[in-house]
This record gives structure tokens, C-alpha cells and sequence, in this order.
């Protein structure tokens, strides 16, 4: 008797609350949803090079890939480039009006690139493995200012997806084991290499491949555990950046995928169209974002545009379904955020525009930074704020609302090009050299 | 030896004008007015970003054709222009308008139309370098304003030549001058002579030559383009001319100067302006090595040079980097030269300097020569040639911030934001202040002492260029078109691209 009381009394007290809690993840391109927007509380607000570092971790070779976490793992790519290749140059040719055409800022095909996908310990910053995914010299040049390794990973809590492009598709479990390896081909980017991230649906791993002029692209499904390919389809659109968005409308799932001629909806467990509207006429480089039933897509260059189309449509929706649409404040790079009820367009100077989600109204214009700077990275929010990280390191917390406040910059003393994730009650930034866990002190 | 053989030439020509050449015959002096129409970049000498046509509209909307008088496509991507003389209108752009299906691909274009009504005219049309990218950029066209006088438009071609052209274009029948132009069909350019400044000087043009050509008496003076080579360290031709003078009759090279040298920061790609400070006729040119430089203009004898970066500017690429060159025009007004520094619109935003400097100095005149400064906070990188107009300087940046300044002390009577990059510069006529921005907005604003905003109208595309005004009409060149606003006008609406 006395044992048994024993036991239930040991019981009530021991079970850890780790074990009913899920993991915090940040687990593919702009974190749940891929929205850039976390419901975290706690997060921290002021840093610096001496102040709210948990650890910074050198990370060898350049990514401009962002992080992603699950509960204590992370996860990121990286190209370390190697030495020059006699003879060697881009395999990709890309044709203008029929003429070859060799972009004017295209590097890094005349040597060897090695690819790798890294794991950290969340609570450490130690490397727990690295593995070289691909080697070699890459099919075509990237931008100077760009980087190979520019996809974000994803992951499922069990395995985690790496993808290079032309360079191949790489699926590994959390111990660093190789499963499954997937080639879609060369496919050629103008010479500026890739932007898009693999999206992860259910069972399915889909990547959108726009590629040139168009004849070639296509998006295509792979089953995320065995790497066969469910399903693929053709795309009449020249060459994107943009990764694809998923939203739910008319009682199902929708896969949104943004593009210069047409933006197009995919059913993601079929790769079959459900819908598509006229296109963004510029480089569909930034992501679309979702506020409700509405998805937002932005271009920048050459010509500015931010449009919503209502999600659940069928067929044509260019008269039916286009809510609203704005022609300024937008980037030729980085991503818009939606975050409670405003959308906010950044430009590549880090000036906000807030609009109302629904109506595309303005709230205001020409929100700056106080200082002059440039961004690549996509803003995130959290707690009432938005993070804008420019290429100089510094980080500005923005207020959100329908009024342009700035409430802290925060300088780190390495450019960031990465988007951060945010996950753990702590912010992940990569740097040029070295990734970065920020938490409060 | 390539230099020797044009001094040769240049002498012989030069007698055979004289009349003293075996077997030509002197020519006479072309029949002109008094003073020929001119139109270049900015007001005639000084750059001065001002005109005094009246009659100009405050509100348009290219979108129902209100006060749009006529519109023309231009290429894809367009930088140069508009200027207005003898009835036609003038731009510098791409060949991705394809004007002539024959002609297709890559090229540098100015193109010529007629005021009255917007027809299409002529253009001129250049093949690009075959060096590629680091001397010709892909897409840019031709980013020289031209400078019209009389029958005559002189201009900087993408090929780095000086040419001038004959402003009817083989439209009157008549291939005037060299007649070995590659292009001949009666829409295409009549070009009289051109000047190889690759191969004439060696210069090596970083990215692109695109000096916008000024010309005082019959010397045409511009900036070469010459600069760093493609790993942005080295130059590959320090000893070649960063700034000339060439005959306008003759197309041959008056004088040259490389006083940036090793100096220079990235490319060279000012433009020149002419002023008379305390009696002194003057030259001034902005240096790819961030100095001004003062000439004698008919021998190139230095007056005086101020180094535009103040002491401890150093270059770093990104925000960090307080070092920066000229792209600007400078302004010389009033015994003063007012000029800004900046960068590659590329190289981001970053901290920049106005100054108003003393034109009546000589030498090295960056410590005793400078009369007011605004700089580090109070002033960001700029490729905008100032506006100066009853004792306000009108000065935009590249943040996107246009000022209005106290001329006499460069204290900030009003500011604006325009949220979006500025590359043209403020125009002022009229009574107002026009700025077109990266947005496609043009802003209008009343010219005065306090900040009032008229209007704001969005041009469809990005404005990259300044407005240029002629006859009560408002030249506003976007990104790929031109506009002619005149108020009470009213033309088709702009369908969407």
C-alpha cells in the first residue's frame, strides 16, 4: 500500500512539461505559413554585438539562405566556393530576341562550388554535422550580389529538404543521413541564379522551376519521403524568384505561385491549375502573403506593383477577382509582410507603405528608416513589431499599425542579406560570417 | 602614335578651312540668327536647372489624357532627355521601342520627334561595343542629353564617341557630312563627324560614357567616362583625359585633361557648365575623383580645383561609406558653383555633401573656397544638379529628399519627401518646383520661401529624367515615354502597358 501511494505520488509530480509542449519551429521559408509572422511572446527586443547573443556561430562559405528551426534543431545551405576551372564557364545559354545574352553581373561559373546543408544544436550554436550535398562547377553564373546557396531548406520534424537549383534537390533525416536526392535538370535563371524555396504540402515537396523565357518551366511534386515525383506541370511563364504561397479557400488548400505573365493557383496534392490572373508584367522576385482569403503579390522592377487576388476562384480570374492594386513602395527583392489586418509593402531602401489588407487603402506612406540603407532580407514581425535587417547589419523594430514609429535599431556588426527565423523565443540572424541567436538577456 | 595622326589631320583640315589647303575652296560661315536656339541639359551656360517659360500646367493625368497633349513610347529604359529646339523634341533611350522592325537587338538610340504634334521623326541609331559591359552596358541606351543648336545636336554615343548630328536626320534627303553611317534609311540619324575617344585618347569609359555635352562658342566640352576597369581596383588608362574640348566644326580635340589621374573613385560620368566668376570665364567640370575642377576654356589652363569629400571620407561600399564621387552637374551661378556628390544609384543610399563654393579663387581652393556646406546627416548621396531660383537653391537627393536652401547661407527654408528615389533633378519654372521620382511620380510644388505642395501626378513608370519646357508645354520623359502637358490639352488616355 505504502508503495503505491508512492508511485502515484512520484507520478503527479515528475512528468516534465517538455513532453506535452511541441517544439518550436521556424521550419521553411518565412517561418508557419510562410508568413513571416510569429505568435511567439518573449521575444527579445534590443541587441547588439555584446548584448542579447546567446552564442554566434562562424559559418563557413556565403549563404543568403535563411535558417529554419525545429525545437533544437537548425538547419541551413551554404556554397563554399573553390578554385578556379580551366575552361570552365556557364553550360546555361540564354537567348534574347534569339541572341545569346550573358548577364552583366553573372558570376561564380568558372569555378568549383561546394554545396552543403548544416545542422546546429539550437542551445550550443555547436555544428552537430555537415554534409556536402554537390560539388563541382555549376551549371549557370549567379548574381554578384546574390548567392548559390539562396533557397531556405524545409523540414517536417523528421527529414529536411536542401534545394540548389540546377545543382539538385537533397532530402536528409536529422542525423545528417542522405535519403533521397532528386536532379530537375539545368534549369536556367538568366544567369542570376535562384530565388525559390521548395514548399512542403502533407506528403508532397513541391518546387517551383520557372525558367528563361518561359518554354521550359514547370512545378513539380515529389513524394517528401521517397523523392518520386507525384506529379508536374507546365508553366507559361519566363524565369521567377519568387517562392509559392499556400492558402485555404473554397474549403481547400491552395498553392499560389507568383509570376511575370501570369500568377497561378495549383491544387498541391495534384499540381492540377484551379485558377490563374494576368501577371505582375515585372521580375516575380518577392513572395506572395495571405490576409485572409486574399493574396497579396508585389513586384519591383522594372515597373512597381502590389496587387490582391481572392483565393477560390476558378478558371480566368483577371475581371473577377482582383480586389485591389497599388503601383509604388514595393522592392525589386524582398518579400511584403501581412500582419493584423495591414500589409506592409518595404522598398529595397526600407521604406514602408501600410495598407489596409482588405481594401488596399493607405495608412501611410514613406516610412523610413532613420539612416540610409539598403535590404535584401524580407521583413518578419512579431509582438506588435516589424524587424527590417539591412546589408549593414543593423536592425530596425519597426511599430506595427496604421502609424510609422520606429522603436529601436539594433546593430550587429556583420551586413545581413538572410531573412531571420524566429522560433525558441529567440531570433535567428544570419550574417555574413557567422550565425547569430539573439534572445532576451 | 594614334594621337599624332589626328593633331596631323586636325592641322591640315584647319588650313584647308583658312583657305590655304591645295584644292578646297574656303566655306563660308553657315547662315544663322544671332543667336541660335539652343537646348541641352539645364539653362545655357550655367546649368542652372530653371527656365522662364510661362504658361505651364500644375495638374495633369496621363491616365484620361487631362492636359496630355501628346505621348510617344520611348525604348525600354530611358535616361536622356527631353530637350526642345527647332520644333522637335530630343530624348536619349534603348532600341527596345524598336522604331525600325530592320533594326532589332541591343542598341543606343536618340531619337528626334516633332513638337507640334509628337510624330516620329528620326533616329539615331549605334550598335553596341563589342568589349561588352564593362565600357557599354546591356539595355542602357544612350544616356548623353543631347545639346541642340541650331541644325546641329552633339551628344555622347554609347560606342564613347562625341558626334554630332544633323537635327533633320536623313529625313531631308540630304546625308550631310561623313557618309558612312551604318543605318541610312530616311528614318535614320545624319551624322556629320564623330569623335573616338577610345580611340583617339584611350579613354577606358567604366559601364558606359554619358557625358551630356555643353558647348560655348565652337568648343564642346564634356567629360570622357573614363574610369576603373570591371574588378572595380585598377584603371586601366590613368593617363587618359578625364575631361575635353573639342572643335564643333572640326571634330577634332581642342584640349585635354586628366587631372583625376589615379584618382578616380569609379567612372567619370559629370557633365560640364560655363560661368564668367568676377570676369573670368570658366569652365567646370565634376571629377570621378570627387574634385571640381575650373578650366580656362579655350586653352585648358587649371583655374582652381575643391576637393568635394571633406577630409577623413572614406569609400566603402554599403551606407558605411562617406567617400563618394561626381555624377551631378555643377551649377555656376553668381560668382559660386554649387554642387553635390553621390553615387552609382547602384551602390545604395549613403551619406552625401552639398557645397556652395567661391568661384573667384585660384588653385586648390578646398579650404578658403568653400562658402557653405551641408553634409554627413543633413545631406545624402546625389546625382541632382541643383535648381536655383530668387535666392533659393532647389536640391533633391537620391534618399529621395528635396530641399529648399537659403542660396546665401544654405539654411533649410522647407523640406520634402518624395518616399521613393530621385535620380533627375528639381525643375523650376513658372513659379514651381517639378520633380519626378523612381515611383513614377512627379511632385509639384509651389517655388517660394514656404513648402507648398500643388499637385502629385504618377506618370504610369519611373521618372528618372528632369522636365524640360518650351512654348507653355511640359516635357516629362518616364522610363519608356514621353509626355507634352499643356494645359487645357486633352489627349487619349494611356492605355495600361
Amino acid at each position: 500500500m505504502k508503495h503505491a501511494v508512492l508511485t502515484l505520488a512520484a507520478a503527479a509530480v515528475i512528468v516534465p512539461a517538455s513532453l506535452h509542449a511541441e517544439p518550436a519551429t521556424w521550419a521553411q521559408w518565412r517561418g508557419p505559413d510562410g508568413q513571416g509572422v510569429s505568435q511567439e511572446s518573449g521575444l527579445p527586443s534590443e541587441w547588439g554585438e555584446s548584448a542579447g547573443v546567446r552564442w554566434k556561430t562562424p559559418i563557413p562559405g556565403r549563404g543568403h539562405s535563411q535558417p529554419i528551426v525545429w525545437g533544437d534543431r537548425i538547419f541551413l545551405t551554404t556554397d563554399i566556393e573553390g578554385d578556379e576551372v580551366a575552361g570552365a564557364k556557364a553550360q546555361a545559354r540564354h537567348l534574347i530576341d534569339g541572341k545569346d545574352f550573358v548577364h552583366p553581373d553573372g558570376v561564380g561559373a568558372d569555378r568549383k562550388h561546394t554545396y552543403e546543408v548544416l545542422a546546429l544544436d539550437a542551445k550550443s550554436g555547436k555544428v552537430l554535422w555537415e554534409r556536402v550535398a554537390w560539388e563541382g562547377v555549376p551549371y549557370d553564373t549567379r548574381h554578384k550580389r546574390g548567392a548559390y546557396a539562396a533557397a531556405t531548406p524545409v523540414s517536417d520534424g523528421k527529414m529536411v529538404w536542401a534545394y540548389f537549383g540546377s545543382e539538385g534537390l537533397y532530402a536528409y533525416d536529422f542525423d545528417g543521413k542522405q535519403v533521397w536526392k532528386a536532379a530537375l535538370g539545368g534549369i536556367a535563371t538568366m544567369g542570376v541564379g535562384i530565388g525559390t524555396s521548395p514548399v512542403l504540402h502533407e506528403n508532397v515537396l513541391i518546387v517551383q522551376a520557372d525558367e528563361d523565357n518561359g518554354d521550359k518551366s514547370f512545378i513539380v511534386g515529389f513524394d517528401k519521403k521517397t523523392g518520386k515525383e507525384l506529379w508536374r506541370t507546365p508553366r507559361a511563364v519566363q524565369v521567377s524568384w519568387a517562392t509559392p504561397v499556400l492558402v485555404k479557400a473554397a474549403g481547400r488548400d491552395e498553392l499560389v505561385t507568383s509570376g511575370t505573365e501570369w500568377v497561378i493557383a495549383y491544387d498541391p496534392r495534384t499540381g492540377k491549375e484551379l485558377w490563374k490572373a494576368k501577371g505582375l508584367d515585372s521580375n516575380a522576385v518577392p513572395s506572395p502573403v495571405v490576409a485572409g482569403d486574399l493574396v497579396i503579390l508585389s513586384a519591383g522592377y522594372p515597373a512597381k506593383l502590389a496587387m490582391a487576388i481572392r483565393a477560390g476562384g476558378s478558371g480566368d480570374v483577371t475581371e473577377s477577382r482582383v480586389v485591389w492594386k497599388f503601383t509604388k513602395g514595393t522592392a525589386y527583392v524582398p518579400s511584403p509582410i501581412a500582419y493584423q489586418g495591414h500589409v506592409y509593402l518595404v522598398t529595397d531602401k526600407g521604406l514602408l507603405t501600410c495598407l489596409d489588407a482588405k481594401t488596399g487603402e493607405v495608412k501611410y506612406e514613406g516610412g523610413r528608416v532613420p539612416v540610409p540603407a539598403t535590404f535584401m532580407a524580407s521583413p518578419v514581425a512579431y509582438d506588435g513589431k516589424i524587424l527590417l535587417l539591412s546589408e549593414d547589419g543593423d536592425g530596425f523594430l519597426i511599430k506595427a499599425g496604421a502609424v510609422h514609429e520606429i522603436l529601436k535599431t539594433n546593430s550587429l556588426k556583420e551586413p545581413v542579406h538572410a531573412s531571420p527565423a524566429i522560433a525558441g523565443g529567440s531570433l535567428y540572424i544570419r550574417g555574413e560570417k557567422h550565425l547569430y541567436r539573439i534572445s532576451k538577456s | 602614335m594614334k594621337r599624332l595622326a589626328s593633331l596631323y589631320s586636325a592641322l591640315v583640315l584647319a588650313a584647308a578651312v583658312a583657305g590655304g589647303g591645295p584644292g578646297l575652296r574656303p566655306q563660308p560661315a553657315p547662315v544663322q540668327a544671332a543667336e541660335p536656339e539652343r537646348a541641352l541639359f539645364g539653362a545655357y551656360p550655367s546649368r542652372n536647372m530653371v527656365s522662364d517659360v510661362t504658361g505651364l500646367p500644375t495638374k495633369w493625368d496621363v491616365k484620361t489624357g487631362a492636359n496630355v497633349k501628346w505621348s510617344q513610347p520611348a525604348g525600354s529604359q530611358t535616361y536622356a532627355g527631353p530637350v526642345v529646339a527647332g520644333g522637335k523634341v530630343f530624348l536619349g533611350t534603348n532600341n527596345e521601342g524598336v522604331r525600325n522592325p530592320k533594326i532589332k537587338g541591343d542598341k543606343g538610340v536618340v531619337m528626334a520627334f516633332r513638337a507640334s504634334d509628337g510624330e516620329f521623326l528620326w533616329q539615331m541609331v549605334t550598335d553596341k561595343l563589342p568589349s561588352g559591359r564593362v565600357n557599354d552596358w546591356p539595355q542602357q541606351g544612350v544616356c548623353s542629353t543631347p545639346f541642340v543648336e541650331g541644325n546641329r545636336l552633339y551628344y555622347t554615343s554609347n560606342q564613347a564617341r562625341i558626334v554630332a548630328l544633323d537635327t533633320e536626320g536623313l529625313k531631308d534627303g540630304k546625308n550631310d557630312g561623313i557618309t558612312t553611317e551604318k543605318y541610312k534609311d530616311d528614318t535614320d540619324g545624319d551624322v556629320i563627324w564623330e569623335f573616338d575617344m577610345m580611340g583617339e585618347l584611350d579613354v577606358f569609359p567604366h559601364n558606359l560614357a554619358a557625358s551630356s555635352p555643353i558647348v560655348v562658342d565652337d568648343l564642346i566640352y564634356v567629360t570622357t567616362g573614363n574610369g576603373v576597369d570591371e574588378g572595380h581596383v585598377n584603371i586601366p588608362s590613368p593617363r587618359a583625359p578625364s575631361f575635353i574640348a573639342i572643335n564643333k566644326n572640326t571634330g577634332k580635340l581642342a584640349w585635354e585633361s586628366a587631372e583625376p589621374g589615379e584618382h578616380i573613385i569609379h567612372g567619370n560620368w559629370s557633365n560640364a557648365s560655363y560661368g564668367v566668376a568676377k570676369g573670368v570665364p570658366q569652365v567646370v567640370f565634376g571629377g570621378g575623383d570627387g574634385w571640381v575642377y575650373s578650366f580656362e576654356p579655350k586653352t585648358g589652363k587649371l583655374l582652381w580645383k575643391f576637393d568635394a569629400n571633406p577630409k577623413g571620407s572614406v569609400y566603402a561600399l554599403g551606407a558605411r561609406g562617406t567617400k563618394n564621387d561626381i555624377i551631378a552637374t555643377p551649377v555656376i551661378l553668381e560668382d559660386h558653383v554649387y554642387i553635390g556628390v553621390g553615387q552609382d544609384p547602384e551602390h545604395g543610399e549613403g551619406v552625401g555633401n552639398l557645397w556652395a563654393i567661391d568661384a573667384t579663387q585660384s588653385g586648390d581652393v578646398t579650404a578658403k573656397g568653400q562658402v557653405w556646406h551641408r553634409g554627413g546627416e543633413d545631406f545624402r548621396r546625389t546625382i541632382s544638379t541643383v535648381a536655383i531660383k530668387d535666392g533659393i537653391v532647389y536640391a533633391s537627393n537620391l534618399s529621395g529628399f528635396l530641399y529648399a536652401l537659403d542660396q546665401k547661407t544654405g539654411q533649410v527654408l522647407w523640406q520634402h519627401d518624395m518616399f521613393a528615389a530621385v535620380w533627375g533633378s528639381p525643375f523650376v519654372a513658372d513659379g514651381k518646383v517639378y520633380l519626378g521620382d523612381e515611383d513614377g511620380d512627379v511632385t509639384v510644388l509651389k517655388a517660394g520661401r514656404t513648402k507648398q505642395v500643388l499637385a502629385e501626378m504618377n506618370m504610369g513608370n519611373a521618372v528618372y529624367t528632369t522636365p524640360y519646357a518650351k512654348d507653355g508645354i511640359l516635357y516629362v520623359l518616364s522610363r519608356n515615354r514621353l509626355f507634352a502637358i499643356q494645359e487645357g490639352a486633352k489627349g487619349a488616355p494611356l492605355k495600361e502597358d
